[in-house]
C-alpha cells in the first residue's frame, strides 16, 4: 500500500512521478477522501498564483528594462580592462600619457628591491609592494578590488597572464585617494616562488617637478615606445587566463595551470 | 609584437562577442524575470525595480557566470538576493498596483459580480503570498509560477530536492490555510 505524504500528493499534482507512482497514487486516491482533498489543495495553489503572477509574462517588457541592459556600461568590466591592455600593447595611448606618466621599469629582481632612496619611489613604494599587496593579489580574482596602504588606495587586478619563464604575472589598477581627488596607476607584478608579488612594471602619475634631467635607470617616460614594447613582449607569454581558469589556479595555491584552459 | 597584438586583439573580439550573446540571452530572459521578481514583491514597480538592479549586478559580475550553465537559474538567485537584501533594509511595502487589470481579472474589466470576484481572489492570493517567509515564496514562484521541475528549482536554490519537496508542500498547504482559513490540516495518510 502506497504512503500518500503530502509530498508525493504534491508530486502526483505537479506530474513529478514516474508511471508506477502514478498509477499507485492514482489507485490509492479512490478511495481516500482526505487526500483527494489534499490534491484539490496542490492543484488550487498552483492555478491561483500562475492566475495571479503571470501578468508580466504576458506584457510587453517596458523598453527602460532593455535599454538598461544594451546600455549598460560597468567601469570595472573585465572586457574594459582588456580593452586598456591592449592600447598599452599597442602603446597608442602612451603617446597621450606621455606628458602624464611615467613608466617604471624593473625587469628581474623587482625594482623596489633595488633603491628605496629615490622620491618617486619612496611616493610609490607603498602601492606596489608589501604584505598587503602580495595577499590581495594572492587571492583576488580579477576585477574584485582590494584595500592597502590603511585603506587609502584600492588595488584591482585586472588580468592573469604567465611570462616567458611560467612565472604568474597579473596586470593591476591602483586607485589612490587623497585630498578629495583619485589617481590611476598601472602596473604589472609577478609572484616569486615564495609567494610574493613584485612590481615589475608601473605606470604612474608623473610627479609635479619631474624634469626629463632626473631620469634615472629604472624608471622612463612612457613615451619610450621601443623599450617599453621590448617590456611586455617579454613579460606576457601568452593570452591572459579565464576568469575560470584564474580561480582554479587561485584555488590551487598558483600551484599550476588553469586545468580548462582554453 | 605584432603577432601579440593580433592574439589579444582576436581575444577581445571574442569577449566583446560573448557580451553581446549574454546581453541578448538577458533581455530574452525578462519576461520570466519580470514574473519572478513580481512573484516576490506583488508590486509592479517594485518588481521592474528589482529586475533592473539585477541585471546591472549581472552585467557588472559578467565573468562570473560560467557559459554553459543556465542564466535563468543564476538570475533568480541575484534578483533573491537582492530581494533579501531590500527587506532587511527597507520592509516597506507600498502600492499594490496589479500588472494588467484587464488579465487579472480574465478579460475585459467590466464590473460583472464574477469577475470582481476573481480579481478579489487573486488580490488575496498576492497579500497571502506577501506573508510568507522569504524562503516559501521562492519555492512557490520557482515551481508553481516559473514552472520549473524540482530538480530544476533544487539546482536554482542549491538544496537538495527533497528539500523542495518538502519546502513547497509545506507552502502550499500554508497558501491554503491563509486564504481559507484554518481548517483540518492532518495529513492523508
Amino acid at each position: 500500500m502506497v504512503e500518500l505524504t503530502d509530498e508525493k500528493l504534491m508530486a502526483y499534482v505537479d506530474g513529478e512521478l514516474d508511471d508506477l507512482e502514478t498509477e499507485e497514487v492514482g489507485n490509492a486516491l479512490l478511495t481516500n477522501t482526505k487526500a483527494q482533498e489534499r490534491i484539490n489543495i496542490f492543484k488550487e495553489s498552483s492555478t491561483l498564483l500562475r492566475k495571479a503572477y503571470d501578468a508580466p509574462f504576458h506584457e510587453e517588457v517596458p523598453q527602460r528594462l532593455i535599454d538598461g541592459i544594451n546600455n549598460y556600461a560597468a567601469p570595472l568590466r573585465l572586457v574594459d580592462r582588456i580593452a586598456s591592455w591592449f592600447q598599452v600593447v599597442s602603446w597608442q595611448p602612451v603617446h597621450a600619457l606621455a606628458f602624464s606618466m611615467l613608466l617604471l621599469v624593473g625587469i628581474g629582481a623587482g625594482w623596489f628591491a633595488a633603491d628605496f632612496s629615490k622620491p618617486e619611489r619612496i611616493e610609490y613604494s607603498s602601492l606596489f609592494q608589501g604584505e598587503d599587496f602580495s595577499q590581495g593579489m594572492e587571492t583576488a580574482l580579477s576585477g574584485v578590488n582590494f584595500n592597502i596602504d590603511d585603506q587609502r588606495a584600492s588595488v584591482t587586478p585586472i588580468t592573469t597572464f604567465q611570462d616567458q619563464h611560467g612565472h604568474y604575472c597579473r596586470q593591476y589598477e591602483v586607485v589612490r585617494r587623497g585630498n578629495g581627488s583619485s589617481l590611476s596607476s598601472y602596473g604589472v607584478a609577478c609572484r616569486t616562488e615564495a609567494g610574493d608579488w613584485l612590481t615589475r612594471v608601473a605606470f604612474l602619475p608623473k610627479p609635479p617637478d619631474f624634469s626629463p634631467g632626473k631620469m634615472q635607470d629604472g624608471y622612463v617616460p612612457a613615451s619610450d615606445d621601443e623599450l617599453a614594447a621590448t617590456i611586455f613582449s617579454n613579460l606576457m607569454a601568452e593570452p591572459p587566463l579565464t576568469i575560470t581558469q584564474e580561480e582554479v589556479v587561485i584555488r590551487g595555491g598558483w600551484g599550476g595551470k588553469g586545468e580548462d584552459k582554453q | 609584437m605584432c603577432q601579440l597584438g593580433l592574439v589579444l586583439i582576436s581575444f577581445a573580439m571574442t569577449c566583446l562577442e560573448e557580451t553581446d550573446n549574454f546581453r541578448q540571452q538577458m533581455i530574452a530572459l525578462l519576461p520570466r524575470l519580470r514574473r519572478f521578481a513580481y512573484s516576490l514583491t506583488s508590486s509592479q514597480a517594485d518588481a521592474d525595480d528589482l529586475v533592473q538592479a539585477a541585471c546591472e549586478r549581472a552585467l557588472g559580475r559578467q565573468e562570473q557566470f560560467e557559459t554553459g550553465t543556465r542564466m535563468d537559474s543564476w538570475m533568480f538567485r541575484i534578483i533573491h538576493t537582492l530581494r533579501i537584501d531590500a527587506a532587511r533594509s527597507k520592509r516597506a511595502r507600498t502600492s499594490h498596483a496589479s500588472f494588467n487589470e484587464e488579465y487579472d481579472s480574465g478579460g475585459a474589466v467590466d464590473g460583472s459580480h464574477t469577475q470582481m470576484e476573481a480579481k478579489l481572489m487573486l488580490d488575496n492570493v498576492r497579500q497571502t503570498m506577501e506573508q510568507l517567509p522569504e524562503n516559501d515564496q521562492m519555492v512557490l514562484a520557482l515551481v508553481c509560477i516559473d514552472g520549473q521541475s524540482y530538480k530544476e528549482a533544487a539546482e536554482t536554490l542549491e538544496v537538495p530536492v527533497g528539500t523542495v519537496m518538502s519546502r513547497l508542500a509545506r507552502a502550499r498547504i500554508k497558501l491554503n490555510t491563509l486564504l481559507h482559513g484554518d481548517k483540518e490540516m492532518v495529513g492523508a495518510h
